[in-house]
């Protein structure tokens, strides 16, 4: 279902990817779909009104080679079938980051053929009337959909759509798209300003070759002539606000008197304090009990299903993989739902209404410390909550190495899974005080790494970018559920279907080898057998075969460890599995054990994720082969310290 | 708005005297970082490297442009600046190398 987006209900023919050739001459026929392209600068509300024309249903694929999403949706116009294509949002058609540089392709490949419209937001005029221009150079067919006059207004500036049109010679459509005001208009200006394209074109003058060849195929121009062009289309942008916008006495807006609070130097971080606080005391009463909801249904249906399989008269065996295998897969993969349910729409809400800019600015500073930058914050917050979507947060981060180092680290920040764990073992292992202080040097520890690798990475692999990294507050507003609903709905869906087939398969293999041979006791089920054999992995750490296999079970869903280390402790005698854990091992060995449970390769959903979002596989090995190298090397270090400072091993 | 626009007007602003600088045109001025908040000027030239100058060209930050100094995060944190009727943070580093001249306003 996540399949390219692109093909649906097309000719298999023409490939239309970002950076596929331009349509063979004649191929494309009159009754083909046509294509409306968005263009506009982040925050100017495309996506606002590509749920607006699409109805919200948007198929997602990457672009070609790249990892931004590319989206597009169906819409219908007066019997006329049309694609409409959600490009990155961008400031420039300057290729200098990967956003730029798609729009800027499809902008070229589709010249000639697709309706462009740029969404102007006519509160911050200047900066959208820049691209408008830049646009209409490499577009024939440019229609202007001019957003944000309520906030324009607000601000104390009248535009005059007119005179905006007249002097940029070409249609301009006044919008409130929050409010869905005045999106037939656009849509009958659009269509027919194709219409007159076509005619202009005509359906044989194909514009391939001479006409976007020059322009297309051409190397960026020498850099001192791109700067001049910009210094005269700003020039231009100037004359035309000039002679379009009236400006009434400013007024201080809403968003600037929210500021002087949120922006605050001094009041501003606790009040960051306690919208975070909130944020996440949501995301976990909200998420927890609804995960332990679906895992208690599961074990309901599991359980029954066994149940009745025993009796129509089953193998043992049957019943169990059923309900120890296939059900405890699904559940593995429904246990993330509500946790990415509600992170995302968080983050989304976050986003959507202007404060996850702000976070970013107030610390920065922090951040700069590390290596790291203020956009990514959020994203390194959400780690503790759950990894997954902490990743894809990192997108807001416009410079690809300052994403990879972002997503590098995400690791390290034990998510809710392991945070559970990790209590439960502390108790085990510190029970007669100490546990508190263990934890609280476990936390630190993993902070610790986080700066510390980043700082290693950035003088090696990922140095700092040149380009600073845009920072833009635009103003605050009250978020609207498609823009927060919808794109939830669609992370969540995507994860889904990317990550069950592995979830599943991890689970049952799993289960074969706690559970086979069939009818063995626990003792002498593979797991145990193994548990033997992978003991000498453990020997330099000073653990033994059962913590291993815990640490390798782990990596299938964190949730797990608790349940493999219960068989694998089980049979060890009174006072349940726990203590049997607690007592077989030293505190010293104990706390190492869980720096390095804390610490070690992600789960599968993780690395999974980190493919995705990194655009390539050779960057999940490296950040597994990282963090079991930062695992292993940390535990020798606590244990050597340790010992050194006279603990017992 | 009205603000920007009087505070290119004026000149009065007292800043720091300009540094002595290298080579390349510009470099000589002050820049934003030295303007207080509230001071508006504008920009004379961006100097440094092109990643950071094409950034900020995009973002409309180029010579000519009237830059509002917004506010600033404590402990040498990021600058607010109000550009071309936007909002936006730069971080002192990169606002370092925003040249400007004119500098006035509150």
């Amino acid at each position: 279902m996540n399949g390219p987006a692109c093909c649906a209900g097309e000719p298999p023919a023409p490939a239309r990817g970002a950076r596929t050739a331009k349509v063979a001459p004649g191929a494309a026929g009159s009754r083909r779909a046509e294509r409306w392209l968005l263009v506009g600068n982040p925050n100017a509300g495309k996506t606002t009104l590509f749920n607006l024309l699409t109805g919200g249903r948007r198929e997602v694929a990457n672009w070609p080679g790249s990892t931004v999403e590319r989206a597009t949706g169906r819409m219908r116009a007066g019997g006329r079938e049309v694609e409409v294509v959600d490009l990155p949002g961008i400031y420039s058609l300057d290729a200098l980051s990967e956003e730029e540089r798609i729009a800027r392709q499809a902008l070229l490949d589709e010249a000639g053929r697709a309706l462009v419209i740029v969404v102007a937001d006519a509160s911050r005029l200047e900066r959208s009337l820049s691209l408008v221009l830049e646009v209409a150079e490499v577009a024939p067919a440019v229609v202007v959909a001019l957003n944000m006059l309520d906030v324009a207004r607000a601000e104390g500036q009248e535009v005059d759509a007119e005179a905006l049109a007249r002097e940029l010679g070409l249609p301009v459509v006044p919008l409130v798209a929050r409010r869905g005001e005045g999106v037939d208009r656009l849509v009958q200006r659009a269509a027919a300003s194709l219409d007159e394209l076509r005619r202009r074109e005509g359906f044989a003058g194909r514009r391939d070759g001479g006409g976007s060849g020059a322009s297309s195929g051409s190397p960026q121009a020498p850099e001192e002539e791109a700067f001049a062009r910009a210094e005269a289309r700003f020039l231009r942008v100037q004359a035309i606000v000039a002679a379009a916008v009236r400006r009434r006495r400013r007024r201080a807006t809403p968003s600037e008197r929210i500021d002087r609070w949120a922006l605050h130097p001094l009041l501003g971080y606790p009040i960051l304090a306690a919208v975070l606080a909130a944020v996440f005391e949501l995301a976990f009463a909200a998420s927890a009990p609804l995960s332990d909801e679906v895992g208690r249904l599961l074990d309901v249906a599991g359980s029954a299903l066994a149940r009745g399989l025993a009796a129509a008269g089953a193998p043992v065996w049957l019943g169990s993989l059923v309900r120890d295998g296939l059900l405890a897969g699904a559940g593995a993969v429904l246990a993330f739902v509500p946790y990415l349910a509600i992170f995302y729409l968080l983050q989304e809400a976050l986003q959507d209404s202007g404060y996850m800019a702000r976070a970013a600015v107030l610390v920065d500073r922090l951040m700069e410390a590390v290596g790291l930058h203020g956009k990514g914050f959020f994203a390194l917050a959400t780690a503790y909550g759950c990894n997954v979507p902490a990743l894809s947060a990192t997108r807001v981060l416009e410079n690809p190495r300052d994403r990879i180092a972002h997503e590098l680290v995400i690791p390290f920040l034990p998510c809710n899974a392991r945070l559970g764990v990790l209590l439960v073992l502390t108790a085990a292992f510190f029970p007669r005080g100490g546990g508190a202080l263990a934890f609280g040097g476990l936390m630190l520890l993993s902070l610790g790494v986080v700066a510390g690798l980043t700082a290693l990475l950035r003088r090696t692999l990922l140095p700092r970018e040149e380009a600073p990294l845009v920072m833009e507050l635009p103003p605050y507003h009250v978020p609207t559920w498609r823009n927060v609903v919808l794109p939830a709905l669609h992370h969540v869906r995507a994860f889904v279907s990317r990550i069950w087939r592995y979830l599943l398969w991890a689970t049952l293999a799993l289960w074969a080898l706690s559970a086979l041979p069939a009818g063995a006791a626990p003792a002498q089920s593979y797991a145990a057998r193994l548990a033997g054999a992978v003991g000498i992995l453990g020997a330099p750490w000073h653990l033994d075969g059962r913590l291993v296999l815990a640490l390798l079970s782990g990596f299938v869903a964190k949730e797990t460890t608790l349940g493999t280390l219960a068989i694998l402790y089980g049979s060890a005698g009174a006072g349940g599995p726990v203590a049997a854990l607690a007592s077989s091992v030293s505190p010293l060995v104990g706390f190492a054990f869980l720096a390095m449970y804390m610490l070690y390769t992600p789960c599968l959903a993780t690395v999974v994720t980190l493919r995705e979002e990194t655009g390539s596989a050779r960057w999940a090995a490296f950040s597994v082969l990282l963090s079991l190298g930062v695992a292993g090397l940390t535990g020798a270090l606590i244990e050597q310290l340790g010992a050194l400072a006279g603990w017992a091993l | 708005m009205d603000a920007l626009i009087d505070g290119t007007q004026a000149s009065g602003g007292a800043l720091p005297s300009p540094r002595a600088g290298g080579g390349e045109p510009g470099r000589e001025l002050p820049s934003l970082t030295d303007l207080r908040d509230g001071q508006s000027a504008r920009v004379a030239a961006v100097v440094g490297g092109s990643g950071l100058r094409r950034r900020l060209a995009a973002l409309g930050v180029l010579p000519g442009a009237v830059v509002c100094r917004r506010g600033s995060m404590p402990a040498g944190g990021p600058l607010l600046l109000e550009v071309r009727g936007a909002l936006m943070a730069l971080r002192r580093r990169d606002a370092e190398a925003v040249r400007v001249e004119g500098a006035g306003g509150r």
